[in-house]
């Protein structure tokens, strides 16, 4: 498998070789140019609903880091927000909400591949179900690599593979507002072990269920 | 600071030249040109102990090969009885100099030393002094930023936040420094990119928009480029001179400088500020690309045999991109900046560029832990940085 990838790109990479890398600008699929700061949008759009005191969910302070390594002080930074219908804001979970692991299985994904794979998609669809069933529940998805990638390669990875569960919530009839992604590269393994079989597993998705602690709650059938 | 001490003392030790007046300091012992690319033997005599050590390390670090008398090119004769004394000759006991040091401590004070011997021999300032930022993992989910001398002594934890972090990266002035963090807030850790001043500690927040917000890299104009992924994808962006994030939560004045469905990571820029080099995809396969500061179309820079690079770091020099091929497993490559031949200079990942563009510092995957080690570009001469307590990788060389 691995060495199956391995020669294709070395393929592509001769081919690449011959006809050098041909970056189209006006190939929507591929590379585009981007318009300049100049111009673009300054409206404040009104006060903004993101910052300020007297807010329920103050996201709390952040704390000083060490100059030179002297001790932490803590100074107060308020960042975040609850305005979860803001697809900027990241997703603001209540303090009266818990948090559920586990209760959906977990996604995987090829070597490399932030696709989802077809046998995934029932899975997927469970969670959107509770979703729509449950609309007060909110929902982080996480995205997950094996170590084969590099650090900041595999950040990004991971969150395209959050961000392609999540786009696949919306299409089944979940509110992004209700969703959030997360990654988290290759930093938290299920397993360490030098295997095949554990980096299948570490490639993944996992959802986290936020939701109110009282309340009977209807989990899916599996 | 170190450097504030070892300036300091060096201007008020006696520099005295063997035979005085013989030669201008270092005048005829220059190593350049072609030579400059093989290891230049040298004899480290009359040195015990911690300092012999650091000498060795430092020399062989910044191109030179320690080795006996009798095989040495030059001579380095000295010892340390209190401070460091130290005097640098050819074979021929041609004289460069001879030198006292004082102010910081006896390590301190050998970094001096090497730096003389790299500066009379190559009329380049060497790096022994510099220092270097890493991120540590000390448990499952506990990481932080680090500070040490650029071997690895004198490690100082710049967080305290019990959390994840990523890439933390240098200011061009290196008054500031840019990570990733991963610090809980609203119930969930949603990434965070933040900016710390070395100086008084205090910390900004310079994006936390919903999803991945990574990569911040200061252009020498202070335009922040960072890797977010609020508009669906991870692409880069880039946030104007003086742009504050709490002033604007919707980022109606970043500037888009990619639309992809790729994962876009590594955001590098040229010294001049022109360029804004980073990794992405195009028709499946892995590339290094730049687009122009005021934004364009994205230019491959194109790294031929080698595959799927990341992590590109631009040379302070702006000749060179080095950054991390995975095939199988990683090497540290480096490539001329308008692309071309890639050169594989050593098995790691995660290259930062010191500040001579000829070192650079990189992370190597033991069994257990992730450890920094250190490769002379054109010698391909590795060092190992000696293993910390946790897991050390992402190293941002310094000054």
């Amino acid at each position: 498998m691995r060495g199956e990838l391995y020669i294709k790109a070395v393929a592509c990479a001769a081919l690449l070789g011959i006809v050098g890398m041909g970056c189209k600008s006006n190939d929507n699929a591929g590379l585009t140019s981007i318009p300049s700061f100049a111009g673009s949008g300054n409206n404040s759009g009104g006060g903004n609903p993101n910052i300020g005191p007297g807010n329920g969910n103050d996201t709390g302070g952040l704390p000083r880091g060490n100059p030179n390594g002297n001790g932490p002080k803590t100074t107060g930074t308020n960042v975040g927000g609850t305005d979860n219908g803001d697809p900027n804001t990241p997703l603001t979970i209540p303090e009266n909400f818990q948090e559920q692991r586990d209760i959906f299985e977990r996604v995987h994904f090829d070597y490399d591949s932030s696709e989802l794979r077809p046998g995934d998609q029932d899975l997927v669809a469970q969670v959107a179900q509770h979703l729509i069933q449950n609309p007060q529940h909110m929902l982080l998805v996480e995205g997950h690599c094996d170590e084969r990638g590099t650090e900041e390669y595999n950040l990004s990875l991971g969150e395209r593979r959050a961000l392609t569960v999540a786009e696949e919530l919306v299409r089944l009839g979940v509110s992004a507002d209700r969703l959030g992604t997360q990654s988290l590269g290759e930093k938290v393994p299920l397993s360490e072990a030098d295997s095949k079989a554990a980096r299948a597993q570490n490639r993944r998705g996992e959802f986290v269920l936020f939701m109110p602690m009282t309340g009977v709650v209807e989990l899916p059938q599996k | 600071m170190v450097w504030c001490l070892l300036a300091v003392g060096l201007l008020g030790l006696s520099t005295n030249q063997l035979h005085a007046g013989s030669a201008p300091r270092g005048g005829n012992l220059q190593v350049v040109g072609e030579a400059r690319n093989k290891l230049i033997p040298i004899a480290l005599e009359g040195f015990v102990g911690e300092v012999a050590g650091v000498l060795k390390f430092d020399l062989e670090v910044m191109g030179c090969k320690v080795v006996p008398l009798a095989d040495a090119a030059f001579v380095v004769r000295g010892k340390a009885d209190g401070s460091v004394v130290g005097a640098l000759t050819d074979k021929a006991g041609n004289p460069g100099f001879n030198r006292r040091y004082s102010g910081g401590n006896l390590r301190d004070q050998a970094h001096a030393l090497s730096n003389d011997v790299i500066q009379a021999l190559t009329g380049v300032p060497g790096i022994a002094s510099t220092r270097v930022l890493f991120k540590m993992k000390a448990g499952p989910r506990a990481e932080e930023v680090f500070l040490s001398d650029y071997d690895g002594h004198k490690p100082v934890a710049l967080t305290n936040d019990k959390t994840l972090v990523s890439a933390p990266r240098w200011s061009p002035d290196h008054s500031k420094v840019f990570y990733t963090t991963w610090l809980k807030r609203g119930g969930i850790e949603n990434t965070t990119v933040i900016q710390q001043n070395m100086k008084t500690g205090e910390r900004e927040v310079m994006a936390r928009y919903r999803g991945l917000n990574t990569g911040g890299a200061l252009s020498p104009q202070g335009f922040l480029a960072m890797i977010l992924s609020r508009g669906g994808s991870p692409d880069v962006y880039v946030a104007p001179p003086g742009w504050k994030f709490m002033e604007d939560l919707k980022g109606q004045n970043l500037r888009r400088m990619c639309v992809t469905r790729e994962e876009e990571n590594g955001v590098t820029w040229s010294p001049d500020g022109q360029w804004l080099c980073f990794a992405t995809r195009a028709n499946g396969k892995r590339m290094l690309v730049k687009v122009a500061a005021q934004g364009g179309n994205m230019i491959r820079i194109p790294t031929s045999g080698v595959l799927n690079p990341s992590e590109p770091n631009w040379s302070p020099d702006g000749k060179s991109i080095a950054f991390t091929a995975a095939m199988g497993g990683f090497n540290v490559c480096v490539v001329p900046a308008q692309g071309g031949a890639a050169m594989v200079v050593a098995a790691g990942e995660a290259p930062t560029w010191a500040p001579n563009s000829r070192n650079l510092i990189f992370t190597r995957r033991g069994v257990n832990k992730r450890q920094l080690a250190i490769v002379d570009v054109p010698t391909k001469q590795v060092k190992i940085i000696p293993a910390f307590v946790g897991s050390a990788s992402q190293p941002a060389w310094g000054n």
